[in-house]
């Protein structure tokens, strides 16, 4: 039988161990809620988004993309060439879980 | 015992600050699809006005094949549209639309709406050619109005999320 609470301390909150740690980056956070209202999203629409560079949106896109969380296609080459990226199945899902947990954290 | 308490409660409240602001980060990313893009360009609502016309003039003027023709280059000419227009903006939204932007958008449809209607009537009661031009001239300052009031309706809500 677990102990009841103390007087005058509430229940706790959800476990902040739900929280994706992966997404508990602002950026990476706000990159993933991009992929989450769209179908696909270019490198520049993120970088000026975010207020990134290039390469810390690349560093960004490559800890989504090693988490499974984001898929990377890229048309063309050299200045011509766009990246787009798309969320996953499994980074949505990250996604609301995560958005769920702070949710709940507001009570 | 009264220092711990209230370390703790700060502690809380600041889990829950940085929870809301987390809250408040995500909902302004997903409003930025619809929100944070380039003005459409000039020729945007003549594009559709000369489109829109051209379909009045492919399904009631022309013949058989003719129609099927033209009917096609429409198709080819929408799909390029939407492909200049997903390059143009970099993004494609599909989530939850900004509330201020409910308003342009139905005014869109229910304006189409209005505009087939009357392209159909004019069609049978008039002419096929005065309602091509009417059509251009609806489609056009329907566009033109509808890409007015969405860069308005997106202003006040970028200023609701900064």
């Amino acid at each position: 039988m677990s102990a009841p609470p103390e007087a005058g301390h509430e229940a706790a909150p959800a476990p902040l161990a739900d929280l994706d740690p992966v997404l508990t980056a602002p950026k990476r956070l706000a990159f993933m809620a991009v992929l989450a209202s769209s179908a696909s999203t270019d490198f520049s629409f993120l970088r000026r988004h975010l207020g990134v560079s290039d390469s810390d949106l690349s560093k960004q896109a490559s800890a989504l993309e090693s988490a499974g969380y984001l898929t990377v296609t890229k048309d063309g080459r050299g200045r011509g060439g766009t990246t787009t990226f798309k969320i996953t199945k499994e980074g949505r899902r990250a996604f609301e879980r995560h958005r769920d947990t702070l949710r709940a954290l507001l009570g | 015992m009264l220092s711990v308490m209230e370390t703790s409660r700060t502690h809380d409240d600041r889990e829950r600050e940085a929870a809301l602001q987390q809250l408040q980060d995500i909902e302004r990313a997903q409003a930025a699809t619809w929100l944070d893009h380039p003005a459409t360009p000039w020729w945007w609502a003549p594009y559709f006005a000369v489109w829109s016309g051209a379909l009045v003039l492919s399904v009631g003027y022309l013949p058989g094949w003719g129609s099927a023709l033209g009917n096609l280059a429409l198709v080819a000419a929408s799909g390029f549209l939407i492909g200049y227009h997903r390059r143009h903006r970099g993004t494609w939204p599909t989530g939850d639309i900004p509330r201020e932007l409910h308003r342009p958008l139905w005014m869109l449809l229910v304006g189409a709406g209005v505009v087939m209607a009357a392209a159909t009537a004019i069609g049978f009661l008039v002419s096929v050619w005065v309602s091509a031009v009417v059509t251009d001239v609806l489609a056009g300052l329907l566009v033109w109005r509808y890409e007015r009031d969405y860069a308005r309706a997106a202003e006040r809500a970028r200023r609701r999320l900064p």
